[in-house]
């Protein structure tokens, strides 16, 4: 079984249902004894509530597309530097400042195009038991084998195919 | 609710005659089993096949003729399809909500013995199914493991034998409704009912000749696929690697069981016993009955109860456990999320989480929720 600090690193990844099965499986085993990380995930939970609660607001016209162009611009700079020209650009303080500006404009960006309106409630809402789905319909595919009437393969087709339904 | 008796291969036969006749049927079946192995045997001709209509229950009406051809037809799948080595390429595709599509190689050795070697999607790509009669061995490459899982009902002859007394009883109803060729091969297109007059049923399209399922979909009771398998090409009595049929064959760095290698439960009363808390049955469509009782370690909180039930032709499973006391406020009441388009809806009631996958009406579904309240 994970112990806390193997899990830590895990918890974010939990909640976006971005962990590998097993991963998921291990992680929730876990959770399912340790209060400490329960609480953890629980506190990542409220956090991705919040953030979806926040009023949305409208990037101006030709943002994401200046956005881009500059970032792409910014790269094909830096693919042109040598391994001592790149050190010397990041040790700048202008370029420095540059970069980490884009970069906090562009997590800006994403996450106003990627955040879904708020909905009702949305700070109670229970985290998905992505293992437990997947469990019971691995329990259905086993429970399929050897049924003369039983699609086996739509059946594991369909347990595949859980986390994003969650 | 009718009361659940063990062990339930058993309680899906019936008395006297009637179970002489159907374990006669899977004595037959067995004896066909028996055959030299599928990974050495030769080609061999397809003779003309002689109708050999399975005998009806003295009291049972006469069937129409789309009927008693189905009969003959689920028969010689049963009989000849089930055992037939073949390799073919097939394309299963889940129709309800985003379609999902994969193709796999399944490929027959003999009754009980397949392998299913998925080519795509990509996340399923390199994804092995072994089926030894009621095991079944999944390797996952991603992940590098085998789970493995046991049917924990009775194997090919005894699904079989129930089918084939459901037929007799008239529990299970089958006609055909048409032919098509699927994969160079000339099929009968058989639909298949349960006891649950407003239930899913099948469709099945079975090769006349060697009695090879073709294709198969799941249909709504109101007329819509929502999935299907169907082949794409096939090759019978080909050479095929003994091998390949071994648990060995399995690249892997660990095997790890699935929960439900044990046999089911005698009744929801001794789950109970074994769980601690009291479980709770749902109010089931017309038609359907339990068949089988599992307790399994639930990933979250205590031990969950899988209750398995059946029409005689779809299935569903219901899954329930207890809501962590960690979760609070997560733990109270939360309605159904909309069914989603794999056939899987969970909901939390009462503190207990419940977990329905299998094909069942959005009445089903609402009377089983509401009664589980």
């Amino acid at each position: 079984m994970m112990d806390c600090s193997r899990v830590h690193p895990l918890l974010s990844g939990h909640v976006d249902n971005a962990l590998s099965p097993r991963e998921a499986l291990e992680v929730e085993r876990h959770l399912g004894g340790c209060h400490a990380c329960a609480s953890l995930l629980n506190e990542l939970y409220k956090s991705v509530a919040v953030t979806r609660s926040a009023p949305r607001a409208l990037a101006p016209e030709g943002f994401m597309e200046a956005l881009a162009l500059r970032l792409e611009q910014e790269e094909a700079r830096s693919r042109q530097l040598s391994l001592a020209g790149l050190l010397v650009w990041l040790s700048s303080r202008r370029a420095m400042v540059w970069g980490a500006a884009a970069a906090a404009l562009a997590l800006v960006a994403l996450t106003l195009r990627s955040a879904p309106p708020p909905s009702p409630g949305a700070l109670d809402a229970p985290p998905p038991e992505v293992a437990s789905v997947r469990l019971v319909k691995e329990h259905h595919v086993a429970l399929s084998i050897a049924s003369p009437l039983e699609d086996l393969s739509a059946a594991n087709l369909s347990a595949h195919f859980h986390a994003d339904a969650q | 609710m009718p009361p659940f008796q063990a062990p339930c291969h058993l309680r899906a036969l019936p008395t006297g005659l009637g179970r002489v006749a159907v374990l006669a049927a899977a004595c037959w079946l067995g004896l066909a089993c028996a055959a030299p192995s599928a990974a050495q045997a030769p080609r061999r001709p397809e003779p003309a096949r002689a109708e050999r209509p399975l005998a009806p229950r003295a009291d049972a009406p006469a069937l129409a003729p789309e009927a008693a051809r189905a009969r003959v037809l689920l028969l010689r799948y049963l009989r000849e399809g089930l055992r037939r080595p073949f390799v073919a390429h097939e394309t299963t595709r889940l129709l309800q909500g985003q379609v999902r599509e994969s193709q796999q190689i399944v490929k027959q050795a003999g009754l009980g013995a397949m392998r299913v070697e998925y080519q795509s999607p990509p996340a399923m790509r390199g994804e092995v199914l072994l089926i030894l009669g009621r095991r079944m061995l999944r390797y996952v490459p991603a992940e590098g493991v085998v789970h493995e899982s046991r049917a924990p009902e009775t194997g090919v002859l005894g699904r079989a034998g129930a089918l084939v007394e459901g037929l007799r009883s008239g529990a299970v109803r089958a006609r055909v409704v048409g032919r098509e060729e699927v994969a160079g091969r000339n099929a009968a297109i058989v639909e298949v009912r349960g006891a649950g007059r407003e239930g899913f049923f099948k469709r099945l399209w079975i090769d006349t000749q060697s009695g090879v399922r073709m294709k198969i979909e799941d249909v709504d009771p109101s007329g819509v696929v929502v999935s299907t398998s169907y082949f794409t090409r096939i090759d019978l009595d080909p050479v095929l690697d003994a091998g390949e049929f071994r648990p060995g064959s399995l690249s892997r760095r660990e095997a790890r069981p699935r929960p439900l290698r044990t046999r089911p439960l005698a009744s929801v009363a001794e789950a109970q016993q074994r769980v601690g808390y009291a479980i709770r049955e749902p109010s089931l469509p017309p038609g359907y009955r339990l068949v089988g009782v599992w307790v399994a370690p639930a990933p979250v909180g205590r031990q969950a109860v899988i209750l398995r039930y059946t029409d005689g032709v779809s299935t569903f499973t219901l899954s329930q456990h207890p809501a962590p006391a960690r979760w609070g406020s997560r733990g109270a009441d939360q309605a159904p999320r909309p069914r989603d388009d794999r056939g899987a809806i969970r909901w939390v009631s009462g503190g207990r989480v419940f977990i329905l996958v299998g094909n069942l009406s959005p009445h089903a579904v609402d009377r089983i929720i509401a009664s589980l309240r």
